[in-house]
């Protein structure tokens, strides 16, 4: 689907439910869409019993993201709290001068709308086919209210926007742009290990340019700093998004212990 | 404290990182504004009057709340524990991070011989007050004392940084 296509389809889908993206029925929703969740045991829903997991079933909904379409938009009213069950997130911000800030990229197991001053404090759009576990806000929380484990796991374990800008926020703080690359690629590989995916070689949902936008560097210096670690060994590129980690030890040693 | 969310110092080191939960808190706020204003709170005045700001992180070291906190004299407690810049986002389980920041300020206030602890919210947190104080008195605080405010419109121009000064609507009298 074409990128403005989609945007435009969404946006009108958005006015109509204030929620981004196509909703497409999940063919076991019915019967327990839960039990065949791979993101189940590396996400805040692993501890719950199967009373629980009904209960936590019957107030969400499935929804399906296409490439590059939006799931909300800053600014617009916080309802929905989503859990990522596959494919990959962006976050970003949206500069007074109309250009656009990447905050951070979430995963499955990650949640997203959780940060909120009634209205969504960051935009998010898929990078890839992205399937999101749905729930009015309002009902979580009473439900958390009465889980209290629950909220216990999502306090202690959930990464989400917060979390990710965080974690921006420490890359930023590197010196270089190898720095500012391998500590990425390394955080990246470190995220799929805590959410049950291979961590070598390193999957790379987003473009170079999200990437040079995430990290503050130019497109072009973020394709150098890929040659010139692929060059010295420390790297091998796989394809566009995949990045196989050779030399460990050294490229820790560049990330100074990310 | 709640066992899964621990109490750490803000240190240099962390700084930065303490901004996306700051800037949430407090829209509009830069990073400049707030390295200028966090940084001197790093540096103890007194080895006997500590001060400095306290973070609640989880298991992984995201940082989910934090608070400014100073050790002070006071006529009729001796010292006191004062906090105050307490920011914690609207994020699902708050109360739980509410009981643990407060739980954190009372540990550090025993640990600093303070008769009282007294926290001072209302800049930044104001649509988190009302559970503030829900949680406060089920934790055996009152109101006490009151505290004037009053914003120096045109004498703004004195805090050095007018460009990026966070605006906020003037707010009267309120209890401390």
């Amino acid at each position: 689907m074409h990128s403005s296509t989609c945007r435009n389809e969404t946006r009108e889908a958005m006015s109509r439910f204030s929620v981004a993206a196509r909703s497409d029925a999940h063919p076991l929703h019915l019967v327990a869409p839960c039990d065949t969740c791979r993101a189940r045991e590396f996400s805040a829903c692993a501890p719950l019993t199967g009373e629980e997991q009904t209960r936590l079933a019957s107030i969400m909904r499935i929804v399906n993201v296409e490439p590059h379409c939006p799931i909300f938009d800053e600014a617009n009213r916080a309802e929905y709290v989503f859990n990522i069950t596959a494919g990959a997130v962006k976050i970003y911000k949206l500069l007074g001068d109309g250009r656009r800030q990447i905050t951070g990229f979430l995963f499955a197991g990650d949640f997203l709308g959780l940060i909120h001053n009634e209205a969504y404090a960051y935009s998010a759009e898929a990078l890839v086919p992205t399937k999101l576990c749905r729930f009015p806000r309002r009902r979580l929380e009473a439900l958390l209210a009465e889980i209290p484990h629950l909220e216990q796991r999502l306090l202690a374990m959930a990464s989400h926007e917060l979390a990710a800008a965080q974690d921006q926020m420490v890359l930023l703080g590197r010196k270089s742009a190898r720095e500012r690359v391998v500590s990425f690629i390394l955080m990246l590989s470190d995220s799929a290990t805590r959410h049950g995916r291979p961590n070598d070689p390193v999957f790379l949902p987003m473009s170079r340019s999200e990437i040079a936008d995430y990290l503050g560097l130019t497109t072009e210096t973020v394709s150098r700093a890929f040659t010139s670690l692929k060059k010295q060994g420390l790297i091998e590129l796989l394809d566009e998004k995949r990045v196989r980690l050779c030399r460990m030890s050294a490229l820790q040693e560049i990330a100074g212990g990310f | 404290m709640v066992d899964t969310l621990t109490a750490r110092f803000l240190d240099r080191r962390t700084i930065d990182k303490a901004y996306p939960l700051v800037r949430n808190v407090v829209p509009g706020m830069t990073t400049a504004r707030w390295t200028q204003f966090v940084r001197p709170h790093l540096v103890p005045r007194s080895p006997d009057w500590p001060r400095g700001v306290m973070t609640i992180q989880n298991p992984a070291g995201y940082i989910l709340a934090l608070f400014a906190f100073e050790v002070r004299a006071d006529l009729h407690e001796s010292r006191i524990f004062y906090m105050d810049h307490i920011m914690i986002p609207d994020l699902p389980g708050r109360a739980t991070i509410w009981a643990s920041t407060i739980g954190a300020a009372e540990r550090l206030a025993e640990m600093n011989r303070c008769g009282a602890v007294r926290a001072e919210f209302g800049a930044g947190s104001e649509p988190s007050d009302r559970d503030f104080l829900t949680s406060l008195e089920s934790m055996g605080y009152s109101l006490a004392g009151i505290r004037a405010f009053k914003r120096l419109e045109a004498k703004s121009d004195r805090t050095g940084d007018g460009s990026d000064r966070v605006r906020r609507p003037p707010r009267g009298l309120y209890d401390a």
